[in-house]
């Protein structure tokens, strides 16, 4: 395989999954500079090893994978360690978001980012990427039923944790108002 | 903002955010990387596999050098220590005095050799001595030479302990070795010089060349020698004692001693010889007459071993017999292979009827082994017999018989009556328990033991009370023996 072809095919695949790939990068990293430099390297990564995916039906698994691996290293390298929200919301804003689904997602995220890594995962995948169980499963080579228990408890979670904060954030506006 | 959303909702929101990252971008990086990878990590990985080979080659060829290096050297090293090798029969070298080689008998004898060959062919018998012989001569000649050559101490070290061992290997096999210092070479001796001492091997054979036969004596023979020997001992002043022991020297008849340091006049000394031929007792090395009020043992005092005949108190003469070691004289030397002949047929010459201490003492007599009906007839006897020599049986006191040889039986020390003896011998006999070095009888009125008291355990048959059994199976005294 020459070097223009594999660019073309490993292009051609890449295009196909493009959406998935950095909505799961972006709520992994959730933030604009980190997600860039995770796809890069991902991206790197998996080109150089791109001859060796016999099913490129599963490109996308493998993507997540690596993704998820570097976002990993990243974390025990202090590489993402800031949620940086005001670089996030600009690049959101220029592009044309709406400010209260801004202020909505970057609640939703940091709710995430306090769930354990399997969880998060699941939940993105299944959520937001709109992976089905099975799926997931392969992904992060476990069970069905294991996938199940994550994404309700995850979920559970969140519900939590989301509506404590909306609370407190009642309080924080009463407490302002009197 | 204070509206209630659903998680739901939230989720739907994130999907219909516009992406941070746009696909042209991405494609944009993935063609810069496509370069890069292509020299990058293919470079990256071809230079460490480089690297890592050169590494390992480096690393290899160092060891394999070091290891080469330091073999070669180490069997420089040996070389001067290792006789064997070294075979060089002629010694001509400039560097070595030509008066030293004149006066020096190891390379007279270099220059005799053909004479000597032919010496060998008449004598076929001294053939393998005199090979010996020659092997350390000609170490020893290649040792001194390298010696004079390197002018080094240490290697005129080397050389003497060289003669040292070759001379010890003469010793075992034909001869054994006397160190003079600068006595001059009689006939019939072969000299080794070094520059520190003499080494001198005797061809010659001093005592007896026949075969002597072990002395076998009974009781009664004993008897009188002892006798006639107290009184050759008391007209030259000397008494004999229940506590010192005198031995007599006969390793030659000629110069008979008493413990190798007083001599024995010479009217008396054709008595004494007189006396020993009555009763076939010949002069050979090691021979000695144990001599005290309690005991006579004449017997050939090896190494390892006693070889004789013995009258009188058995627990002084086994003492004596242990205790003795042959003592190995720096005057006389012998034929090492002619003792070597006779401890072989030593076994065969003894005979039932004398007291002999091989006969009388089993190493391994059969474990005693009875059950307890007749252990208890055993003591009943014993009981008996004990009363008519007016032994009480207590309960505390516990009588030990010592069965160390059924001849001379006795009772916590006390010999038994004559009248007595054979009485337990028929009891003993009866019931199978032999004489043993370690082995006993304890009675008391409340049990009783017979088996081997050794050092570190009992074996045995027991009856009675177990816990006194124990106490007394577990006694410091016995193990301590």
């Amino acid at each position: 395989m020459t070097n223009v072809s594999k660019k073309k095919e490993f292009i051609q695949l890449y295009e196909m999954h493009h959406e998935q790939f950095i909505r799961y990068c972006t709520v992994l990293t959730n933030c604009t500079i980190a997600t860039e430099d995770l796809v890069q390297d991902v991206l790197t990564d998996v080109y150089a090893k791109f001859h060796t995916i016999k099913d490129t039906s599963k490109f996308l698994h493998y993507l997540i994978r690596v993704a998820k691996f570097k976002y990993l290293n990243g974390l025990r390298r202090k590489k993402f360690t800031s949620y940086d929200s005001e670089i996030f919301n600009s690049t959101l804003l220029d592009k044309g978001a709406n400010i209260e689904h801004i202020y909505d997602i970057e609640v939703l995220y940091k709710a995430l980012n306090k769930l354990p890594i399997k969880q998060k995962e699941a939940i993105i995948l299944f959520e937001i990427n709109g992976f089905s169980m099975k799926e997931i499963a392969e992904i992060q080579k476990s069970s069905v039923g294991a996938i199940k228990t994550k994404i309700s408890r995850g979920r559970q979670k969140l519900k939590t944790m989301l509506s404590s904060d909306l609370t407190r954030s009642i309080y924080h506006l009463k407490s302002i108002l009197l | 903002m204070s509206k209630k959303i659903s998680l739901n909702e939230r989720f739907q929101k994130i999907k219909q955010l516009p992406l941070e990252l746009e696909v042209e971008k991405v494609i944009g990086m993935i063609e810069s990387i496509n370069n890069t990878i292509g020299f990058h990590s293919k470079g990256i990985s071809k230079r460490k596999f480089r690297f890592n080979l050169l590494l390992i080659t480096v690393t290899i060829s160092l060891l394999i050098i070091t290891g080469f290096i330091f073999f070669s050297i180490k069997k420089t090293t040996i070389t001067p220590n290792n006789n064997n090798k070294v075979n060089l029969p002629v010694v001509k070298n400039d560097t070595i005095d030509k008066e030293k080689t004149k006066t020096n008998p190891l390379f007279i004898e270099d220059e005799t050799n053909e004479s000597k060959e032919k010496k060998k062919e008449l004598s076929p018998s001294k053939s393998n001595i005199k090979k010996i012989k020659d092997k350390v001569v000609n170490s020893t000649i290649n040792n001194t030479k390298k010696g004079i050559n390197k002018s080094n101490d240490e290697v005129k070290d080397s050389t003497i302990t060289n003669t040292d061992k070759n001379i010890e290997k003469v010793e075992e096999e034909a001869y054994t070795p006397i160190r003079k210092s600068g006595k001059k070479v009689k006939e019939g001796f072969r000299k080794f010089t070094t520059d520190s001492s003499y080494y001198v091997v005797e061809t010659t054979r001093k005592g007896t060349s026949e075969k002597p036969k072990t002395i076998n004596l009974n009781n009664e023979k004993l008897k009188v020698i002892k006798k006639e020997l107290k009184t050759l001992l008391d007209r030259q002043g000397i008494t004999l004692s229940r506590k010192y022991v005198i031995d007599i020297w006969l390793n030659d008849f000629e110069n008979i001693t008493i413990a190798g340091k007083v001599p024995i006049s010479k009217e008396l000394q054709k008595e004494y010889v007189k006396l020993l031929n009555q009763y076939n007792v010949s002069p050979f090395p090691n021979r000695k007459v144990l001599l005290s009020k309690s005991f006579i043992i004449i017997g050939d005092f090896e190494t390892k071993q006693f070889r004789g005949s013995a009258e009188g108190n058995i627990k002084k003469i086994d003492e004596e017999t242990k205790k003795y070691k042959s003592i190995e004289s720096d005057k006389k030397v012998y034929d090492s292979k002619i003792d070597f002949a006779i401890k072989k047929d030593v076994t065969k010459d003894i005979n039932s009827d004398s007291l002999n201490l091989i006969n009388q003492q089993k190493n391994n007599p059969k474990l005693v082994n009875l059950n307890n009906a007749k252990l208890r007839v055993i003591k009943k006897r014993l009981r008996d017999l004990l009363k008519q020599q007016n032994f009480k049986i207590r309960r505390r006191h516990v009588l030990d018989i010592w069965l160390y040889d059924l001849d001379d039986i006795r009772i916590s020390g006390v010999p038994i009556k004559k009248e007595l003896q054979a009485e337990y011998v028929n009891i003993l006999n009866e019931y199978k328990i032999e004489a043993g070095p370690n082995r006993k009888i304890l009675l008391s009125k409340s049990f009783i033991i017979i088996g081997d008291f050794e050092t570190k355990r009992f074996r045995g048959s027991a009856e009675g009370r177990i816990r006194r059994i124990d106490k007394e199976i577990l006694k410091d005294k016995w193990k301590n023996k």
